[in-house]
Formats: C-alpha cells, sequence, structure tokens
C-alpha cells in the first residue's frame, strides 16, 4: 500500500460526508422468524416480489426466493453470524442486478459485481444489468454463420463452434475441459490484437480460490486478461453466491452482445452449479426429485443456456429486443452474439446421469472428453466419435470445411479398424492404409496444453494428414514434421498462409501446399 | 410461531362467520379477554399446551374460565378442543384481533423512542401515522435507550426510521466500502 497522505484523507471524507443525507427514509418491513444455513425465513414483507432483493440491518442482502401464505424465504448473499432471530428486513425494491461497463473487462469479480482482485472500483461508466432476464425471442435472433476459433485442431476441424452457439464440453475429472476452454479464451487473443476482440468471460462455480488465481495469472501473463472478465464464486462462497455467478457472467456477456460485439462465456462449472442449487432448494423445502435435484433444474439450466444467442444485424430490430433493461435502451446495436461453453463433470464416464442428459439436450452440441484417450497420451482428449455440433458446420471457415470434410469419418474408420491391427495379423493393404492415416492423424490433432494454433496453421497441416501426404514420414516423427512444416510455410509462404486464413483454398494453394509437403517430408524418409 | 398458519385460518373463519351474523364487536371482546388471560396466567397457557391433560378437563376448565363469552366463541373453543388445536387458543385470539383491526381500519403502531413519549408527541405520531397509511392508529410505546435518539415507528409492516442509532449505522457503512485505500496507490 502506498502511503497515505493525511490531507487527501481528509479531503476523501469530506467528500463522502457531504454525500451522506441524514435522512429518515420510510421502508416495508418484516421480521427475521429464524435463520440458518444461508436461509432466513421472513414474516413481514407482505409486498414483496419474487427474486426481489431485501437489505438486513448489518447491511447484508438477500433474494427472496420463496412467497408462502405468512412468510418469504430468503437466501443470503454473504455470510450470515450478524442476521439474529426478530432482526428487521427491508425492501429494496430491486430485483438482483450487477453493474456492467466496459471498465469489466480484466478483472475478477464475485457473483454481485465487487472487484475481488485488489485493483481498486470498476472504473468507467456502468449499467445496471439484471441476473435475471429473458433470452432474446426468435424474431430477434438469427441463425450462427461466424466461426468462433478455439485454436483447438480437432475442434475447430471436426465440431466447429460458431458465435452464438452453447457448446457443452463434458468429461470425466481430470480429462482437460478446463484445459480446452482456457486455451479457447488464450486463442482469442488473435481478435483481440486485430482490434475486434471476442470479449470473454470466465465463470469459475465452487473451485479453489488458488485455481481462479492461477488461471488469472496465467491470463495475465498471456495477455489474455485484457478481453476477459472472471466472475469467481469459490467453494467457500455461499451456495446461493455459486448459483447465481453463472447469471452473473450471463449478464456481463448479454451487455457485450446487446451492445453489438461478440462475447464468449465459459461456465466452469455447471455440475457445481446445479449442486448448489440444490442446496439451496433442499433448504428451502422444496420436494427433491430425481438425484434429489428440485424440478426446476431443468429450467434452471435452459433459462441459463437459451441467453447465448447470436443476435440479429438489423439495428432496428436489435432495437425492440425483449426485456431490455432501460439503461441499455440507446446503446442496443445488432450482430452481436454470446457463445457458451458450459462444462459438466460426469462421473465414472456416466453421460446419462440427470445433470448430463439435462444439458446435452439443452447445448447445440457437446465436445466428449475420456480419461481412456487422456491416459493413452492422446491429449486434447476429445472423443470424435461422440462429440457432435450440431449448428457449427455453417459457420467453419470454407477452406478448413473442404480439408476436414472427410476427417471425422477417417478417424471413425480408423478407430473401428484399430481393434484389429492390434492383433498383428496380416491385413489387407487397404485396411492397412487407413490404419496408418489414421494413426497419423491421430497424431496431428494431439496438442500441448496452452498453446492454440491459428487456423490457417490448422488447415495446412490437417490438409496433410487428411490428404494422406505423410505416408513417409514416421508416426512417432509426425509432431517434428509438423513443426518443420508450420515453420517452412510460417517463412517462405506467408501469404499463402493469408489466403488460407481469408477461407480461400485455390488449385494454386493446394500444389504449393503438396510440394512443400513433399520438400519437408523428405527429410524424415527413412 | 409454530402454529401460525392454523391459526390464521380459525381466525379467519370465525371473523366471516362473526360478520355473517354482525356479532364481530361482541366476538373480538372475547378474544382481547381471552388473550389478556392468557397473556397473564402462564398457568394457563401451559395447562391448554399440556398433552397430559385430557381434552374434556381442558373444556370444562375452559368453559369455567369464560363462562360469559359468546355462544359462538364458546364454539370455536369446543373447535378447537375437538380438532386437539386447543394450544394454538393464544394465536388464534391474536391473529383474530389483527383482522379485526385491519377490518375496521385500525392498526397498531408500535413507537421505539429513548424517553417515553409525552402526549403532545403522542398526537403528533397519531397524525404521521394516518399521513403514511390513511389510517387510525393504537399506538404502543417501546423504549429503548439503545437508539440513541429520534424515534421509530412501525405499523403493520411499514417503517420510518427517524433514530440516530440507523444514521449513524448508515454513515459507518457508508465509510466502510470506501475505496479511498485504493484511490491513493
Amino acid at each position: 500500500m502506498a502511503e497515505i497522505n493525511p490531507a487527501e484523507v481528509s479531503a476523501i471524507l469530506k467528500k463522502q460526508l457531504s454525500g451522506f443525507e441524514a435522512k429518515a427514509s420510510l421502508d416495508e418491513v418484516g421480521t427475521v422468524l429464524n435463520v440458518g444455513d444461508g436461509i432466513a425465513n421472513v414474516y413481514g414483507l407482505s409486498n414483496v416480489q419474487y427474486g426481489e432483493l431485501v437489505e438486513f440491518e448489518s447491511g447484508l442482502e438477500g433474494i427472496v426466493l420463496n412467497l408462502e401464505e405468512d412468510n418469504v424465504g430468503v437466501v443470503l448473499l454473504g455470510p450470515y453470524r450478524d442476521v439474529k432471530e426478530g432482526a428487521t428486513v427491508k425492501r429494496t425494491q430491486r430485483i438482483a442486478s450487477i453493474k456492467v461497463g466496459e471498465g469489466i473487462t480484466g478483472r475478477v469479480i464475485d457473483t454481485l459485481g465487487f472487484p475481488i482482485d485488489g485493483k481498486g472500483p470498476i472504473e468507467g461508466e456502468t449499467f445496471e444489468m439484471p441476473l435475471e432476464r429473458k433470452a432474446p425471442g426468435v424474431i430477434f435472433r438469427q441463425p450462427v454463420t461466424e466461426p468462433l476459433q478455439t485454436g483447438i485442431k480437432s475442434i475447430d476441424a471436426m465440431v466447429p463452434i460458431g458465435r452464438g452457439q452453447r457448446e457443452l464440453v463434458i468429461g470425466d475429472r481430470q480429462t482437460g475441459k478446463t484445459a480446452v476452454v482456457i486455451d479457447t479464451i488464450l486463442n482469442q487473443k488473435e481478435f483481440y490484437d486485430a482490434g475486434e476482440p471476442v470479449h470473454c468471460i470466465y465463470v469459475a462455480i465452487g473451485q479453489k480460490a488458488s485455481t481462479v488465481a492461477g488461471i488469472a495469472k496465467m491470463f495475465e501473463d498471456r495477455g489474455a486478461l485484457a478481453y476477459t472478465t472472471i466472475v469467481a464464486a469459490n467453494a467457500s462462497d455461499p451456495a446461493p453466491m455459486q448459483v447465481y455467478a453463472a447469471f452473473a457472467g450471463a449478464a456481463i456477456g448479454e451487455y457485450f452482445r446487446d451492445t453489438g460485439r461478440p462475447a464468449l462465456i465459459v461456465y466452469d462449472d455447471l455440475s457445481k452449479q446445479a449442486v448448489a442449487y440444490r442446496e439451496i432448494s433442499l433448504l428451502l423445502r422444496r420436494p427433491p426429485g430425481r438425484e434429489a435435484y428440485p424440478g426446476d433444474v431443468f429450467f434452471l439450466h435452459s433459462r441459463l443456456l437459451e441467453r447465448a444467442a447470436k443476435i440479429i444485424e438489423d439495428d432496428a430490430i436489435a432495437k425492440d429486443m425483449n426485456d431490455l433493461p432501460d439503461v441499455l435502451k440507446d446503446k442496443v446495436k445488432g450482430g452481436g452474439s454470446l457463445t457458451a461453453l458450459p462444462l459438466i463433470e460426469t462421473q465414472a464416464g456416466d453421460v446419462s446421469a440427470y445433470i448430463p442428459t439435462n444439458v446435452i439436450s439443452i447445448t447445440d452440441g457437446q465436445i466428449f472428453l475420456t480419461s481412456d484417450l487422456f491416459n493413452s497420451g492422446v491429449r486434447p482428449a476429445i472423443n470424435v466419435g461422440i462429440s457432435v455440433s450440431r449448428v457449427g458446420g455453417a459457420a467453419q471457415v470454407k477452406a478448413m470445411k473442404k480439408v476436414a470434410g472427410t476427417l471425422k469419418l477417417d478417424q471413425a474408420q480408423y478407430r473401428e479398424l484399430e481393434a484389429f491391427a492390434k492383433f498383428g495379423s496380416d491385413l489387407d493393404p487397404a485396411t492397412l492404409n487407413v490404419i496408418e492415416k489414421g494413426k497419423r492423424n491421430v497424431e496431428i490433432l494431439k496438442q500441448a496444453e496452452n498453446n492454440p494454433y491459428p487456423v490457417e496453421n490448422q488447415i495446412a497441416i490437417i490438409y496433410a494428414g487428411a490428404r494422406n501426404l505423410l505416408r513417409d514420414v514416421p508416426v512417432d516423427r509426425i509432431r517434428e514434421f509438423e513443426k518443420d512444416y508450420l515453420e517452412y510455410l510460417e517463412a517462405k509462404h506467408r501469404d499463402l498462409l493469408d489466403t488460407l486464413k481469408a477461407g480461400k483454398l485455390t488449385d494454386e494453394t493446394t500444389d504449393t501446399l503438396n510440394s512443400v509437403i513433399k520438400e519437408v517430408s523428405a527429410k524424415y524418409k527413412k | 410461531m409454530k402454529g401460525n398458519r392454523a391459526a390464521l385460518r380459525y381466525a379467519k373463519a370465525i371473523l366471516s362467520l362473526a360478520q355473517d351474523k354482525n356479532l364481530t364487536k361482541e366476538v373480538n371482546g372475547d378474544m382481547v379477554l381471552i388473550n389478556e388471560t392468557m397473556d397473564k396466567s402462564s398457568d394457563l397457557r401451559n395447562f391448554l399446551k399440556s398433552p397430559v391433560t385430557k381434552n374434556s378437563i381442558k373444556k370444562s376448565a375452559l368453559l369455567e374460565i369464560f363462562k360469559n363469552v359468546n355462544p359462538m366463541t364458546a364454539q370455536l373453543l369446543e373447535v378447537l378442543l375437538q380438532n386437539n388445536r386447543i394450544d394454538i387458543l393464544w394465536l388464534v385470539t391474536s391473529n383474530f384481533m389483527d383482522l379485526f383491526n385491519e377490518l375496521n381500519g385500525v392498526q397498531k403502531a408500535v413507537v421505539t423512542t429513548a424517553v417515553p413519549l409525552s402526549p403532545a408527541m403522542e398526537m403528533k405520531v397519531q397524525r404521521k401515522v394516518k399521513e403514511l397509511t390513511g389510517n387510525e392508529a393504537e399506538i404502543k410505546n417501546f423504549i429503548d435507550p439503545g437508539i440513541i435518539g429520534g424515534f421509530i415507528l412501525r405499523v403493520g409492516d411499514i417503517q420510518y426510521n427517524g433514530s440516530v442509532d440507523a444514521q449513524l449505522k448508515t454513515l459507518k457503512r457508508e465509510f466502510k466500502n470506501n475505496t479511498y485505500v485504493s484511490k491513493l496507490n
């Protein structure tokens, strides 16, 4: 802490005092009947509305989640040690909301929007965005057309994600789910540097504070914090904070979406959010259903994920969007998008559990990570056979689409034949060819953590694999080849990479690529 | 507040019946009587709560204590006994009184002050309540030196907090969530 100049202190105190109005207020109040486990039952507050914020004497706030005949159930958003039986509770006439503005990027905040990174208050103009908001209606949307580059070869090639899509990342613990989404955020740096940032929001739910700090540090070191906001509700935070963290993230995303910019939100992870919601529901004595989750746990996730959308380009229509907060009305622009990447942790690969099936059915596809692949060294451990993207194909870069069109099928065939190959029996040349090509493609799709690839490099290397041009390169030297090949292209054929980036794959480019591959792979010939 | 929900239902039922028969005033008188008696006598409260005492004994005792009540009130006691709900009698009476007051536009106003209210002050409060709610109020003065000065007026679910204590607390909170330290960095 810097030294504090006494004159400055008194100046600031004076400023604060001048803003203080010693005015008595007329409030609608109630009395706490009982409090415990983060829930308070309040008698009175007869006009309070569902979802409204109420304030306790200590300044602690709560959200009204149960309206009963003679009392209301309130979940408390913080430590409730000072709340006592008989204490008064005030209505605030506000619904739960978060203050969002341009200054929120690069910050680590909690569910209520307060900075927790020690960098002072959020700067610049801020707007109250409600945590709970209806998703945009049908006429304010448009189909997904632009790609959201994840920088991960196997995703961009085989399960492409478009801006405005909701793609689930699902897998057991320790299969690299977080790594996939972190890489995706890191890869957006390219767009930030180009002046068209994709605003990223990383919502950490129920994680260790040290993990969140580590991620924030890593973003900072890699220059990704400049366009990223981290919303953290750590494992030690009360359950309501963990549930609403996802909604707070969505509210921030909506700010960018509705002002005509692309945004990406990662919910890490929704299983923990569902568990926190179950905790609240059970404490509020709502009837438990399957796996003790309440009946509306599907609605909890569907209304959250439905807020991810691609907004129509036409400004005039976008301006009439449903459920817009008043503060944002004159700032609305069309063409924005909010892409959501929810994470779900499965137990022992069981995707037919309650929460995974729910979220699979809500999202526009899933990326499935398996521990078998992870342990056999295929990282990212994406199981291509069962990973799908239902809408992303339309958004894929044309050149990538041409190159990787058959890749998914090839890999599926290879997986089927792989079992035979293990017996080492005599195989016919056609089968052997499929297996050899498959092995090389598996190598090509491997990628180190925190090392996203630009799309042009992805196209170039997948072209080599998919067209089976690497027959001469031994499987264990594929990665070495990849490095040489990409360095060569970067040095000698930058213009070619640029055309690939623009999505063009002409005969001229393929000819050059063929000759470069031939030249580089010659070095590896046995 | 255990049993409050049931008590409210009994209170609503007896009030609506009394309204039908134009006996609200009489029944309210009975309710006030029962409520006050129970307020004063912990013996009676414990007696009615006791699961050991038979309902028939409770019945004869109650009819003996409240022998001059309206037949409708006596009927309420019978029904409560029949339904094994006599333990909530006290709550029923207080709920009834609240409902009755609400019906007649009379409200209970609790005024918390640091020193007892003078009659002149009480008139002022009376006027303030009329201004805030449009209803007449029954004023109850509650003394709490902890609020330092000023007063807290509570009418039903509405509170007018003009106490020095509340203002000091607001000021304290305003200082607490300041950010001057980070501004100086």
